[in-house]
C-alpha cells in the first residue's frame, strides 16, 4: 500500500514539472520585453536594463526556470510588476475566498447531484428521470456566468434575499456557491446516476434480490456504494472544472479570488501575477487528483488488497 | 394438487417484450417439487429453464414478464404477490444460486456480512447471533477457518469457495426450496463433483427441495431425482433420472443422451443433434422440434404435441418403497413425454 | 408478425429502455439479428426524441448563420444613437444595446462565430489527438511515454486557465482563440485513441494486415482509425459546446473576441453593465449559447447510447 501511494506521487511529480515548465515557457515567448511592457515605451532603456538584471531577466531562460522553481519550492512566485507585492502574499490573501467559494459550490454540487442522480436511477425512464436529467443536462449547458447572471438578476435584483455583489458574509457567498455549483452538480448527477444504472446490471445485485431485499435496499445497500467509487474520482476532476468556472463566477460577484487574479493579471499584463496564480491553481489540481486517486484506493477493496 | 408438492408451478407462460416481438421463452411449463427430493431442469441455452427460475423468484426484470399460469409455495398462490410480500419469501422460503460465483457476491463487502444480510432481513435475531450463524453456515458448507473467512471479500476468494458462500448464504434460512442456476458450470470438475455432494448432503439434512437448472447430462445423472427437459420453452419429457437415461422417450431427449460422450464406446466422431434452436419468434407451426428432428413426419409440423403419459408407473425402474413412502408424489413417477409416438398415453397438460 | 411488433413496441415503449438490459441483448443476440449504422440512426431517432430534435436545431442554426446577412432584420454593427437601450418590440426582437444596434441580428451573426469555434478548432485539435494517440498505442515504448507524459500535463490544466495563459501570450482576438483552442483539446482525444488503438492491435484483422506486409501507417489509418471512428463521432459532437463555452467565457472575461465583434460572450459581458435596468441584453446572447451547447450535448448523448455505449462520461 504504502509503495503504492509513493509510486502514485511518483508519478504526478514530472506531471507538475512538466506543467510548471509549460507554463512558464509559455507565458516568455511573449512578443516584447516585459520589463518594456510593464514600464511602458518612454522609460529611460538603461534603467529598463537595470530592472531586467534585478529581476534576473537577463539570464538565460534555463536559468531562469530554475531559479523560479527553486524560489517557488521555497514559497516565493515573485514579484507583481503592478501591485509590486509579492506574488505569494497576494494569492494567499485572495485564496481564502476562492476556498469558501469552490467548497460551498462543491457541497451545492454533491448533494443536488447525488441526490438527483440517485433518484433519477431508481425512477429510471419514468417521468422525474427524465426531469431531472433534463435539468441535469440544462445545467451542464448553461455557461457558468449566465447561471451567475440569472441567479443575481432573480434573488439578488428582483427579491432583494441576498446582496448583489461582495464575498463578505455567509449571504453573500450562496449565489456564486450556487451558480457555480450548479454546472458540477449536472455533471455528477448524470454520472451518479449512469453508473447506478450499470451497476445494477451486475450479478451480484440479482443475489442481492434474491436474498430477499427490497429494492430501496438493493439500491442503498449494495448498488450505492459500488457505483460512488467512480464518482469520487469524478469529483476530483470536478475540481478542476470548478477552479476554471471560479474565474468566471468571481467575475460576475466582484468577489476578491485567485481567479479574478488571473484575469487581472491578462488585463494589466502582469506576468508574474498571472504565473504565480496558473501555477498555484494547477498545483492544487494535481493534488487533488492524486488525493481522490489514493481515496480510490482506500475505498475499494479490490485494488487495496493488492498493493 | 397434493399436499406433498411443495412448489407447484402450472402452465407457467413468460415472455419477453422486445422491440423485434414478444418471444414466448416460458410457453406452459408445469413442474412440481416435493419436499426434500431434486428436480432437474434439462436443456440447451435458451431453452427457457433460467426464465423458468427467475419467474419462480419473482425476478423477471424488463423486458421479460409472466404472462400466464400460477406458481403454488405450499398451497399459497405467489404469482400475484406484492413486492413486499415476493421479497419477503425470496432467500427465507426460496433460495437461489447462480451460475457465476465470480461475479455474484458484492466486491465492496466482506462476504460474511452479506450473507449475515439475508438472516438479519428474514429473522428477529441480533447482529452477533447472526454471525455465530453466518460462522455456523460457513463451517458446514465446508469453508475453511469460518472465522476468518466471515471478514474476507469475493475477490480473495476461490471460485468454489465462492460458490459454497452462495450456498450458504442460500441455505441460511432454511428454505424450503433451493433453485440453483447452472452452479457448478463455471467451476472445476473436481470442485463441481464436491459442491455437488455438498447441496445433496444439505438437500437430506434440512429437508430442502432443489430445483437444479442443468445442460449437463451428467449432473443430472449424479444427484438428481427427477428430471424435465426443456427445449424451446417447453417441457419435452419429464421422467424420474433413472427412467429418463434408461427409456428416454423424445427425439430431442434421445439426441442428448447420444450426444454424451462414452468412454467404453468407440465413436469416430461426437453426435450432435443436427441443426439450430428456432428463433422464439418465429417457431414452427406444430412441434417446435419438428426442424430437427429425424423422426418427424407432416403432422409434426401442422400441429402442437401435448405431453403424453406414458405409463412410468410400471417400469421396473422406480422402486416400490418411495412410492409407498409418499403416497401423494405421483408425478414423481410419471413418465411424460411430448411427441405423437405416445399419443395412447393421457394428456398431462391441457 | 406485425401484430407481434406492435404488441411488443407498446409494451417496450412503456419503459422505453434506451440501453438494451442484458437479458434483452442475449434476446437479441439469439435472434441473430445485428444492427447496421441505418438501424442505428433509426433507433437513435425512435428512441431519442430530444437528439432527433436537437439534430433538426443545428442544421437550423448552421443555416442561419450561413445565411445570417440575409436572415437578420438589420445589420448587426449599424449603431443607431436615437435607439439605444430599447425594450424588445415588434421592430427590435430583442431590443437594441448601448450602441442602438439590433440584439436579435446581432445574435444571428454571433451565430457565425459560435459554430466556427466550435467545429474547425474541435477538428483541428481532434485530428491532432488523433494522430498522437494512434502513434502513442500503435508504437509504444518511448513514443508512447512522451505522448502520454504530454497528454498528462495537457489535462493536468483547467482548460479555461490554459487557454487564458497562451490568450495572455498571443493577445485578444478570435483568430487567436481559434489557435489556443486548436492547440489545447488535443489530450483527451490522444488519451481515448490511444486506447481503442491498444485493444485493437491486438485483433486478428490487423495481425492478419501486418503478417502480409502492409505498411504500419496503412493500417494504422486504413485499419484501426476506421474502427475508432464511432467515438471520435460521439467525441466531436461532445467537444464542440465545450469549445463553444471556451470562447463565450474567454471572451465574457474581456480576453477573446474584442468588440465590435458580434460574440455571444462578448455581448454578454458588454450587456452585463445593463443587467439591472435591460436584463435582455445579457441574458439572450446567454439563452442563445445555452441552446446551442444543449444540442450538441443532447445528440451527443443521443449518439453515445446508440454508436457507443463504452464511452463513459468523462
Amino acid at each position: 500500500m504504502l509503495s503504492k501511494i509513493l509510486k502514485r506521487i511518483a508519478i504526478s511529480i514530472p506531471v507538475l514539472v512538466g506543467v510548471v515548465l509549460a507554463i512558464f515557457i509559455m507565458l516568455r515567448i511573449v512578443p516584447g520585453d516585459p520589463v518594456t511592457t510593464m514600464m511602458g515605451e518612454h522609460v529611460n532603456p538603461a534603467v529598463i536594463e537595470k530592472i531586467s538584471r534585478e529581476m534576473g531577466l537577463d539570464q538565460p531562460l534555463i536559468v531562469q526556470f530554475f531559479r523560479y522553481v527553486a524560489n517557488a519550492l521555497r514559497g516565493d512566485f515573485g514579484t507583481s510588476y503592478r501591485l509590486n507585492r509579492n506574488v505569494t502574499q497576494i494569492i494567499l490573501d485572495a485564496f481564502p475566498n476562492t476556498v469558501k467559494l469552490s467548497l460551498l459550490a462543491a457541497a451545492v454540487a454533491w448533494v443536488i447531484g447525488i441526490v438527483a442522480g440517485i433518484v433519477a436511477a431508481i425512477q429510471q425512464n419514468k417521468l422525474l428521470d427524465r426531469l431531472f436529467m433534463g435539468s441535469a443536462l440544462l445545467g451542464v449547458s448553461m455557461p457558468v456566468f449566465m447561471t451567475a447572471l440569472v441567479l443575481q438578476y432573480v434573488f439578488a435584483f428582483k427579491l432583494k434575499w441576498f446582496p448583489v455583489s461582495g464575498f463578505d458574509s455567509l449571504k453573500a457567498m450562496i449565489l456564486p456557491a450556487i451558480a457555480l455549483g450548479w454546472n458540477s452538480a449536472g455533471s455528477i448527477a448524470r454520472m451518479t446516476r449512469s453508473n447506478l444504472v450499470e451497476v445494477m446490471q451486475n450479478d451480484f445485485i440479482r443475489t442481492a434480490r434474491a436474498k430477499g431485499l427490497r429494492e430501496q435496499g438493493v439500491i442503498v445497500g449494495h448498488a450505492l456504494k459500488n457505483a460512488m467509487l467512480p464518482v469520487v474520482t469524478m469529483m476530483a476532476l470536478q475540481l478542476s472544472s470548478m477552479l476554471s468556472g471560479a474565474v468566471l463566477t468571481e467575475s460576475v460577484f466582484g468577489v476578491p479570488g485567485i481567479g479574478r487574479l488571473a484575469v487581472n493579471g491578462i488585463e494589466t499584463r502582469d506576468m508574474p501575477l498571472l504565473q504565480g496564480t496558473v501555477v498555484f491553481t494547477t498545483i492544487l489540481i494535481i493534488l487533488g487528483n492524486l488525493i481522490a486517486d489514493l481515496l480510490y484506493n482506500v475505498l475499494d477493496p479490490r485494488i487495496r488488497e493488492d498493493g | 394438487m397434493s399436499e406433498a408438492i411443495v412448489l407447484d408451478i402450472r402452465n407457467l407462460r413468460s415472455h419477453f417484450f422486445t422491440a423485434k416481438g414478444e418471444v414466448p421463452a416460458v410457453e406452459g411449463v408445469s413442474i412440481q417439487v416435493p419436499p426434500g427430493k431434486i428436480i432437474g431442469i434439462v436443456g440447451e441455452s435458451g431453452c427457457g429453464k433460467s426464465m423458468t427460475a427467475m419467474s419462480v423468484m419473482g425476478l423477471l426484470r424488463y423486458p421479460g414478464r409472466v404472462v400466464g399460469g400460477s406458481i403454488t409455495l405450499e398451497g399459497r398462490d405467489i404469482t400475484h404477490l406484492t413486492k413486499r410480500e415476493l421479497s419477503q419469501i425470496r432467500g427465507n422460503e426460496i433460495s437461489m444460486i447462480f451460475q457465476e460465483p465470480m461475479t455474484s457476491l458484492n466486491p465492496v463487502y466482506p462476504v460474511g456480512r452479506q450473507v449475515r444480510e439475508a438472516i438479519l432481513l428474514h429473522q428477529k435475531m441480533g447482529k452477533d447471533e447472526a454471525k455465530e450463524r453466518v460462522v455456523d453456515i460457513f463451517r458446514a458448507v465446508g469453508i475453511p477457518e469460518p472465522e476468518k473467512r466471515y471478514y474476507s471479500y469475493p475477490h480473495q476468494l476461490s471460485g468454489g469457495l465462492r460458490q459454497r458462500v452462495m450456498i450458504g448464504m442460500a441455505m441460511v434460512c432454511r428454505p424450503k426450496v433451493m433453485i440453483a442456476d447452472e452452479p457448478t458450470t463455471a467451476l472445476d470438475v473436481t470442485i463441481e463433483a464436491q459442491i455437488l455432494r455438498l447441496m445433496k448432503k444439505l438437500c437430506e439434512e434440512q429437508g430442502t427441495s432443489i430445483i437444479l437448472i442443468t445442460h449437463n447430462m451428467g449432473v443430472v445423472a449424479e444427484i438428481c431425482d427427477y428430471v424435465y427437459v426443456m427445449y424451446a420453452g417447453k417441457v419435452m419429457e419429464q421422467a424420474e433420472t433413472f427412467a429418463l437415461f434408461e427409456r428416454p422417450g423424445h427425439p430431442y431427449t434421445q439426441g442428448l443422451l447420444k450426444s454424451i460422450p462414452k468412454l467404453d464406446e468407440k465413436a469416430d466422431r461426437l453426435y450432435t443433434i443436427e441443426g439450430v434452436v428456432p428463433n422464439l419468434l418465429h417457431l414452427p407451426k406444430g412441434c417446435s422440434f419438428c426442424t430437427r428432428c429425424g423422426q418427424a413426419n407432416e403432422r409434426c409440423f401442422a400441429e402442437k404435441p401435448y405431453l403424453y403419459e406414458t405409463g412410468g408407473d410400471s417400469g421396473e425402474a422406480i422402486s416400490g418403497d418411495s412410492k409407498n413412502q409418499r403416497p401423494g408424489s405421483q408425478e414423481l413417477t410419471s413418465h411424460g413425454i411430448r411427441c405423437f409416438q405416445y399419443e395412447g398415453g393421457g394428456k398431462l397438460d391441457e | 408478425m406485425k401484430d407481434e411488433r406492435q404488441e411488443g413496441r407498446a409494451d417496450g415503449m412503456e419503459e422505453g429502455g434506451k440501453i438494451p438490459k442484458p437479458d434483452t441483448m442475449a434476446m437479441d443476440a439469439q435472434l441473430g439479428e445485428a444492427d447496421t449504422w441505418a438501424d442505428k440512426l433509426r433507433t437513435l431517432v425512435r428512441q431519442n426524441k430530444m437528439a432527433a430534435v436537437s439534430a433538426v436545431v443545428i442544421v437550423l442554426m448552421i443555416l442561419v448563420a450561413v445565411f445570417a446577412p440575409w436572415v437578420a432584420p438589420y445589420d448587426h454593427l449599424a449603431q443607431s444613437l436615437t435607439e439605444r437601450l430599447q425594450d424588445p418590440s415588434a421592430a427590435h426582437w430583442l431590443g437594441t444595446d448601448e450602441l442602438g444596434r439590433d440584439v436579435f441580428s446581432r445574435i444571428i451573426f454571433g451565430a457565425r462565430i459560435s459554430l466556427t469555434i466550435g467545429l474547425v478548432p474541435t477538428l483541428i485539435s481532434m485530428a491532432i489527438g488523433t494522430v498522437l494517440g494512434l502513434c502513442a498505442g500503435f508504437y509504444g515504448g518511448k513514443t508512447d511515454f512522451i505522448i502520454m507524459r504530454l497528454a498528462d500535463v495537457m489535462l493536468a490544466f483547467p482548460s479555461l486557465l490554459l487557454a487564458m495563459v497562451v490568450m495572455y501570450t498571443m493577445g485578444g482576438g478570435l483568430i487567436n482563440i481559434f489557435i489556443a483552442l486548436s492547440l489545447v483539446n488535443w489530450a483527451g482525444t490522444a488519451r481515448i485513441v490511444r486506447s481503442h488503438t491498444l485493444s485493437l492491435k491486438e485483433k486478428e484483422f490487423v495481425e492478419a494486415a501486418r503478417s502480409i506486409g502492409v505498411k504500419k501507417w496503412t493500417i494504422m489509418f486504413r485499419h484501426i482509425l476506421p474502427n475508432c471512428l464511432p467515438s471520435l463521432i460521439v467525441l466531436f459532437t461532445l467537444n464542440i459546446p465545450s469549445a463553444i463555452l471556451s470562447e463565450a467565457s474567454l471572451s465574457f472575461l474581456g480576453i477573446g473576441a474584442q468588440p465590435p465583434s458580434a460574440s455571444w460572450g462578448l455581448m454578454v459581458v458588454r450587456g452585463k453593465k445593463y443587467l439591472f435596468s435591460e436584463p435582455w441584453l445579457s441574458i439572450a446572447p446567454s439563452v442563445a449559447i445555452m441552446i446551442v451547447v444543449l444540442a450538441f450535448n443532447f445528440l451527443g448523448d443521443g449518439l453515445r447510447d446508440v454508436l457507443d455505449p463504452y464511452l463513459k462520461e468523462q
